[in-house]
Order: C-alpha cells, then sequence, then structure tokens
C-alpha cells in the first residue's frame, strides 16, 4: 500500500512540478496580467482570433468524428469481418502516428485534389481537410470505447426489444437501448477527440498556415518565453501564460466529464463474455461502406509512402529509391534511420517497462477509490490524464529551467528524454487497464485473501493473469505511441545522439528544401514507422478479446 | 507455467533494453567532447564532423534549438551552466542582445582572414563570423514578366493593387530572415525621402494589400511562393509571387535546376539585411582549447570556402564567394544593404517589434 501511495505521489510530482515551474517563470517576466493579456488577444497580430478558431477547430472536429466514427464503431462492433485483426489495427494505427508525417500525408492528399479538380488552396478547403484529418487521426478512439459494448450485448436483448412497441423500429430501437448504452461512451470518446483537436499542433501549423490555434500561437512565441531580457520584450511570456491558462482550464473540464461519464458506463451488466457479433461478407453494402472507410484511412499513408519514391529531378517529379538509399545511408540528416530506429526502439522498449507498472497502480488506485465512491477517484483521473492537457511548451520550458536550477548536467543524461514519452503514454495504460480492471470480479481476489494470500500473491497469481491480455494491448499502444512521440522531444533540448525517427524526421523537415531528395528521405522515415506500428498493432490484436480489451 | 513465461519475457525485455543503453551509458568518456548549440538549419553533415574529429581527436555533439533566436534563448537559458561551449549560428540581428547579456568569452581566432563585410557589424573576438548573405525580396519573373508589372524600384511598390496578396513575408517575431528583413523597413524608411511616413506606415498599407505573414522562411518559401522549389512540394499553395528570403536563394534554386529558375533577387538599395552569422565560446566551458581548435577549422580556408554549398551562405574569410557551377553566383546578387548597428538593434527592437505588431493587425 505504501509502495501505490509512493507511485502516486511521484507521478503527481512528474506531471504538476514542470508546468508549476514554468509558471512561476513566466509570471516573474510577463508584466501584465492574464486577464489582461487576454484582453489584447485580438489587438495583437500574434494571438489575432486564436481563442475563436480553436474552439471553432475543436468542436466540428469532435462533430465530425463522432458522424464518421459511430457508424464504423457499430459495423465494426456488431459485425465479424474477414480478417478482424487487420481491420481493426489498421483503423487504430492512424491514432499513434506522429501528427507531423499525418500532416505530410494530407498534403499529399491536396495535391491529387488539385490535380483532379484543379484547387487545393482555398481556405476553406484547407479548413475541411483539417477536420477531415482530425477525424482521421481521431476515429480510433471512437471504435475503441464503443466497439467493446457494441461486440458484447446479445442479440437476444435487441430482439427483446423488438418485440414491444418503443423498440419496433430502427430509430426507436437507438433512441431507447442503444442510445443509452453507447452514450457515456461517446461522450467520453468525444471528450478526448476534443482535447486532441483542441491541441492540436502540426496539422493546423501545415494544413491552415493562415490560422493560428491556441498550440501553435504558443509554439511560436516558445523561443522567448521565460527569457528575462528585456530587449527581447515581454509579450512572449505574457502570450504563452494566457493562451496555457485558457487550453488548461478547458482540457480539465473535458477530462472531468470523460471521467465522470467513464466511470458510470460500467454499470449496465448486459454485456457478456460471449461474441455476439453476426458474420458478414465484403460483398454487401455493409462491405462496400468498410472499403470506403479502408481507403479513407489507407489514402494519407499510400500518399505518405508514395510520396517517399517520388524525387525531383530537372523540373519534373521521377520514381526513384535515392530517398530510401539517403534515409539509411543518413547523407542528408545527422543520424540515419538504423541509428534512429535503435533510439527510438530503445526509448520505446523503456517506456514501457516503466509506464506499465506505473499505469498499472494508478489504474488499481483509481478502480479502489471507485469501489469506495471517494471523490479523489475523479481527481486522480484528471491527474492521470492531466498530460494531455499541457502544451509542450509548458512541459518543454518547466524541465528546462528545472534541469538548469537543480544540476545542469542532467540535461544531457540519456534518459531525461524518457520523461515526454512516459507523460504522454501512461495515461493510455490507464485508459486500457482501469475498464479492465472494473470488469474484475472482486470475489477471486476475496476468496483468495480468505485463504491467506497477500497483497503481492494475488497480484501475481490472480490479477496479472486474468489481466494479461490488457496488460500486452496496454504495452503494445504504450510502445506504439513511445516511437511515433514527437512534441515533447521536440522542445526538451535535442542532443543528436538520442535522436528517435521523429526527431530526424523533424530535423529534415526544419532544413531548406532546396535539395530534392530532403522530402523524399523524411517520408522514407515516416514509412520505416509507419510499417513497423502496423506490423505490432496486427500482431498484438489477437491478444484482445472480444469486450474485454479495455475501451482503448 | 505461465507466470513463468511472464518472468521470463519480462527477464529478456529488461536485458534488451539495458544493452540497448550499454552504447548511451558509456559514452563522453573516451577523448574530448564539444558541445554546441546551433540552429535546426546548418547544414554542415556528419561525415565533414566525422573528419574533423579524425583530425583531430575532439568529438563534436550538436545540439539542434530552432533558429537563430533560438540558439540565443537556449544559450541565455543555459548560462554559465557548462552544458554547451559553442554557440553557432546567433547573428547580428540578434548579437548586440548577445553581447548585452554577457554571454560568451573570447576567442583566439586571427580576424585579418575575414572580409570587410563580414566584420561590418561587429570587429572583436567575441563572436567569429563564420558566413554572411544578404536577406532581401525575391520575386518570380514569371508573374512579373508575363503580367507586365514593373520591376519594384521602391518597397512603396509593393502597396500597389499588383502585388495585391502576392508577397509572402515572415514573422519577424518567429522568424530569423523575417526578423532580418524587418530591421532593414525600419532602417529604409527612416533614410528616406519621405519624412512624413516610417516604417510603421509602410507595414499597415502592406496589411491593407493582403501580405501574407507566414510563421516561418519554409512557410513563406515553400508553401506560398511561386518561384522557388516549393512548386513540386506537397501542399504547395502558390499565391505569392514575391518573397523575403536571401538575395542567393535565386542561385541555390539555379544549382539544383541545371542553371534554371524563374526566381530574381531584387536589388532595392537600403531594402536588405546584411546577415552576418556567429560562433562564439560560452561562459562556463572548460573546454577553451577544443573550441578554438574548432572555429579555426570553421574558418579555414578548406571549410569555410564551401559555405555556399555546406550552409547556403557566403563563406565570411576574404576572398570566398559562391560557387560558379550551374548559375549559382550568376543569379545571386550581393546588393547595397541597410546599416544598422547592432546596439541600435539591442536598444530598439522590442519597441519596433511592438509597433509592428499594431501595424499588422
Amino acid at each position: 500500500m505504501k509502495i501505490k501511495i509512493l507511485i502516486v505521489v511521484i507521478w503527481s510530482m512528474l506531471v504538476l512540478v514542470p508546468p508549476l515551474i514554468s509558471w512561476q517563470q513566466l509570471e516573474i517576466v510577463a508584466e501584465q496580467t492574464i486577464l489582461e493579456t487576454l484582453g489584447n488577444f485580438d489587438s495583437r497580430f500574434q494571438t489575432q482570433g486564436s481563442i475563436s478558431f480553436t474552439f471553432f477547430v475543436a468542436i466540428s472536429s469532435t462533430i465530425l468524428t463522432m458522424i464518421i466514427g459511430i457508424p464504423l464503431a457499430w459495423n465494426l462492433g456488431r459485425y465479424k469481418w474477414r480478417y478482424h485483426i487487420i481491420l481493426r489495427s489498421i483503423f487504430t494505427v492512424p491514432f499513434v502516428m506522429p501528427s507531423i508525417l499525418v500532416a505530410m500525408g494530407f498534403l499529399s492528399l491536396l495535391d491529387w485534389f488539385e490535380v483532379i479538380f484543379g484547387d487545393n488552396n482555398s481556405q476553406d478547403l484547407r479548413i475541411y481537410s483539417l477536420l477531415l484529418a482530425h477525424a482521421w487521426f481521431n476515429l480510433a478512439l471512437v471504435v475503441r470505447f464503443c466497439e467493446p459494448i457494441l461486440s458484447t450485448i446479445e442479440e437476444s436483448y435487441e430482439d427483446a426489444a423488438r418485440l414491444l412497441p418503443s423498440g419496433n423500429t430502427k430509430l426507436k430501437r437507438f433512441g431507447r437501448l442503444w442510445g443509452p448504452l453507447l452514450l457515456p461512451n461517446i461522450i467520453a470518446s468525444a471528450s478526448l477527440v476534443f482535447v486532441f483537436s483542441f491541441t492540436s499542433f502540426a496539422l493546423v501549423k501545415f494544413l491552415v498556415p493562415a490560422k493560428r490555434n491556441l498550440e501553435v500561437v504558443m509554439s511560436n512565441q516558445a523561443e522567448w518565453a521565460g527569457v528575462e531580457i528585456p530587449a527581447l520584450g515581454r509579450a512572449p511570456s505574457e502570450i504563452v501564460l494566457a493562451s496555457s491558462s485558457i487550453q488548461l482550464l478547458t482540457i480539465i473540464l473535458a477530462l472531468a466529464i470523460s471521467s465522470k461519464l467513464q466511470s458510470r458506463s460500467q454499470g449496465h451488466h448486459l454485456s457478456s463474455l460471449k461474441d455476439s457479433r453476426k458474420e458478414v461478407s465484403f460483398f454487401s453494402i455493409r462491405g462496400l461502406y468498410i472499403l470506403m472507410m479502408l481507403i479513407f484511412i489507407i489514402s494519407p499513408l499510400f500518399a505518405l509512402i508514395s510520396s517517399s519514391f517520388l524525387v525531383r529531378e530537372n523540373g519534373v517529379m521521377i520514381w526513384s529509391t535515392q530517398g530510401w538509399v539517403a534515409a539509411f545511408g543518413g547523407t542528408h540528416s545527422p543520424t540515419n534511420v538504423y541509428q534512429s530506429l535503435y533510439s527510438s526502439l530503445s526509448y520505446a522498449f523503456l517506456t514501457v517497462l516503466i509506464s506499465l507498472p506505473i499505469g498499472f497502480v494508478l489504474s488499481d488506485s483509481i478502480n479502489e477509490l471507485e469501489k469506495e465512491d471517494s471523490k479523489f477517484s475523479t481527481i486522480l483521473d484528471i491527474l492521470v490524464m492531466f498530460p494531455l492537457a499541457l502544451s509542450a511548451v509548458m512541459v518543454g520550458l518547466g524541465v528546462l529551467v528545472g534541469i538548469i536550477r537543480t544540476e545542469p548536467e542532467l540535461a544531457r543524461v540519456w534518459w531525461i528524454p524518457i520523461y515526454g514519452h512516459l507523460m504522454l503514454a501512461t495515461p493510455f495504460v490507464v485508459r486500457v487497464l482501469l475498464p479492465a480492471m472494473r470488469n474484475l470480479n472482486p470475489e477471486f481476489e476475496q476468496s483468495a485473501a480468505l485463504l491467506g494470500a497477500g497483497y503481492l500473491k494475488r497480484l501475481m497469481t490472480i490479477k496479472i493473469p486474468i489481466l494479461a491480455p490488457s496488460i500486452i494491448v496496454a504495452s503494445s499502444l504504450v510502445f506504439a505511441i513511445s516511437l511515433g512521440e514527437f512534441g515533447a522531444s521536440w522542445v526538451v533540448l535535442r542532443f543528436t545522439e538520442y535522436t528517435t525517427i521523429p526527431v530526424m524526421i523533424g530535423n529534415i523537415l526544419s532544413r531548406p528544401g532546396y535539395d530534392p531528395l530532403l522530402r523524399s528521405v523524411a517520408n522514407a522515415a515516416g514509412t520505416v514507422l509507419l510499417l513497423m506500428t502496423l506490423i505490432l498493432f496486427i500482431g498484438v490484436e489477437r491478444f484482445r478479446p472480444v469486450g474485454r480489451g479495455g475501451e482503448f | 507455467m505461465k507466470n513463468k513465461k511472464i518472468k521470463k519475457s519480462i527477464l529478456i525485455c529488461l536485458m534488451f533494453t539495458f544493452s540497448m543503453f550499454a552504447g548511451c551509458l558509456s559514452d563522453g568518456e573516451e577523448g574530448k567532447n564539444l558541445n554546441i548549440v546551433s540552429y535546426d538549419a546548418f547544414g554542415i553533415s556528419q561525415n565533414l564532423l566525422e573528419q574533423f574529429t579524425n583530425e583531430t581527436g575532439i568529438n563534436v555533439e550538436i545540439t539542434r534549438a530552432g533558429d537563430a533566436g533560438g540558439v540565443l534563448s537556449t544559450v541565455i537559458q543555459t548560462k554559465g551552466t557548462g552544458l554547451f561551449d559553442l554557440s553557432l549560428g546567433i547573428d547580428n540581428s540578434y548579437l548586440g542582445t548577445a553581447l548585452a547579456a554577457e554571454l560568451f568569452e573570447p576567442l583566439d581566432t586571427d580576424r585579418t582572414i575575414f572580409s570587410n563585410r563580414a566584420l561590418s557589424s561587429y570587429d572583436g573576438n567575441l563572436a567569429i563570423p563564420f558566413d554572411v548573405g544578404s536577406v532581401c525580396i525575391n520575386y518570380d519573373s514569371n508573374y512579373v514578366d508575363g503580367e507586365n508589372i514593373s520591376i519594384p524600384t521602391s518597397l512603396w511598390n509593393f502597396t500597389d493593387t499588383s502585388w495585391d496578396g502576392k508577397i509572402a513575408v515572415e514573422n519577424p517575431r518567429t522568424s530569423s530572415p523575417g526578423r532580418a528583413f524587418f530591421i532593414s523597413t525600419v532602417d529604409y524608411f527612416n533614410n528616406d525621402i519621405d519624412e512624413q511616413s516610417d516604417y510603421t506606415n509602410w507595414w499597415s498599407d502592406m496589411k491593407d494589400n493582403n501580405v501574407i505573414i507566414a510563421d516561418s522562411w519554409t512557410m513563406a518559401y515553400e508553401t506560398h511562393y511561386s518561384g522557388g522549389y516549393g512548386q513540386w512540394g506537397d501542399g504547395f499553395i502558390g499565391d505569392a509571387h514575391a518573397v523575403v528570403s536571401y538575395c542567393h536563394s535565386p542561385g541555390v534554386e539555379a544549382y539544383y535546376g541545371e542553371n534554371w529558375t524563374t526566381s530574381v533577387a531584387l536589388n532595392i538599395d537600403g531594402a536588405s539585411f546584411s546577415q552576418i552569422e556567429y560562433v562564439s565560446l560560452l561562459k562556463g566551458t572548460d573546454e577553451h582549447l577544443s573550441a578554438n581548435i574548432f572555429v579555426d577549422w570553421l574558418v579555414s580556408n578548406e571549410i569555410n570556402s564551401q559555405m555556399s554549398t555546406i550552409n547556403w551562405m557566403y563563406p565570411a574569410i576574404e576572398g570566398g564567394g559562391i560557387i560558379e557551377d550551374f548559375g549559382y553566383n550568376w543569379h545571386s546578387i550581393v546588393p547595397v544593404d541597410c546599416e544598422m548597428n547592432i546596439s541600435s538593434i539591442n536598444e530598439g527592437i522590442a519597441n519596433w517589434l511592438d509597433e509592428w505588431d499594431a501595424a499588422v493587425v
């Protein structure tokens, strides 16, 4: 029990200390109060229109993701497809792709749009493509949250509903049966989609260059935020302070709603362990729909892969493997793909090893607090999800200032980048393990305790074996998230010897692209990452039991 | 049985992970290490750095920190920590601020080897120039010739309707070339014959003429500019027929385009900024000797004369120029740049930027 409390305290410190340091540093530099800065938001070029644009994009993206995602979750949850494992993997992969690569994929698609329709640069088209990209990115959240319930509700309940006057039409059954059943999961997933769309950075920056959301505004000011030099002005610190405050408040509210609704989503008792899905063929209307969704998901990935084989030569684009040769040879970047892959895999392994026990203990603590009906369960759940509400700018500044104030040489230590990976991955361990723990029959543990088994014995012989499939799923998710982690690694000091593949791609893309090979090299490195992630998910999917694999 | 399997898997994972990091743990214990903070786009290749290491036994580790401003910001935040030995890429638009913050220690470099242009902003031993290049407006000759538009001879020409929404500039708060060009506009309008208006009026008129203000050079040049390499890339918009870039950018385009480009650097006296990039020894370092050896290598004739292909800039050494291959030099110009000293920039920039913010809203 003491270890549990210790881990909860350590996690709280890891999550809270860097932003608090940033906050303090920004307060020292800023002259205006947060409210004064907010009052001037629309009269400064750097921030003009950013608040309304952020909310517009987050809300619109959430609605669009739900419109696309719920029917997909229904078709994956209620019907059994051939190659179901591969299908689920493909629909999950977008969520763990580095957003910088997604942006490149969608930009390639826009070029195809121009070839077909003769236009790709209207502001409206760019905004639509941003919303679609957010839906593409977050679709997995809706599917993973809704699919487990849909796949375990026995057909007999729907048959029974059909006999009743209030359930004799599809619409009525949706309103009376499926709607109430799914609503908590839909709202919980919508909250997370809102959070990710609200904090979106690379997609906004590249797809809609004429607009800025709060994350882009903060990133633009990152260089000078917290730096006490009068010649550099105080505006950057004031802007980051005000923007991060709005972001934090909004996202904590969204996460609180999500947490509350998730804890309520286990109370319907209609789920069974039986696979209730109906077999269906691809040669049907539903099959056509799934095919269309597959095209939607695969298109940007395909565009990315094909771009890696396209090289500019004498004013025309030709098919070539030069980009791949350069990516593996390291001629156009400080590290080659082998070295970056080595770093990526090392950090991903280590992230899994650390975040799994931390996530396990945090889930267990939330679960126990929920059983006691304690309000602390919601607080701890929000604390778990808190890193997702933080801007990479705030984390980066806090880590840098914190390290310099304590022990500067720490900045050069190889394990410091793991911090960013842990902050991003651990919330997802909890999102996978917590629902599985809620479904555990408490009688198993109670009986073992009566027979004299201690906590550790119960953990090793009951909890871990029962939760093994969910632990494996969580591991794969953490591994994939860590492989694709970009934002936090990018803002913390980037030492060449620890360059991961996403950081390598960022390095290449931040150089002027005069050299025709540069963009192909970045796309080739991105394709390696994409294929690794896809293989990983397909490999692990078979461990996910129907309806019990957690909500993600 | 199952538990044994799980334990075995965990053990294998642990052994694998720690063996992977064994290399990292032993890093830094062999030979001398020189830690440099530079901007992202600094183009020196790993092969050249390895050549330096083979010749001197000094390992070079480069940490990337955004653009020139990012380098300065990192150096300020890590001042006196010894985390970095050298900074590479702080330019003369930031040098006044860096000198005022007392970040540097003197280097032993022989300054007689540099061109007058390289020493024009600062001629001391706290910051040694390694490359130079002027920032000015580039235009797409396809548009100017095709639409029969006169080549601009004054910055005011860009407020005409023929350039409505067709010029892209970089945000001076977020981009180094943008900041350099912005400083040149302050000087240009302070010294022109019109005493009624200053740079804020021009920027305000440009805003009314729908100037495209991009957050980075890459966004302005690659996404918006119709005359650059961006037209071959993903997400190209091409709505701007003029852009703020380097006066030798058309030369680089020609170098990679087999001596073909439609991009032309605009030569307007005083409407360009001579950007000089410096390498500096940072306070708190113990690697004085290694740092001096590296700087001497960087400004040696062998390495510095290659700057036009290593880093797409002019060499800083006397007699160093851009290579002639594929019209690189032919398509590049060295204009009459604005004259703004580094201390004036340091004293005025915060106020100028605040006024710019208000002018372009």
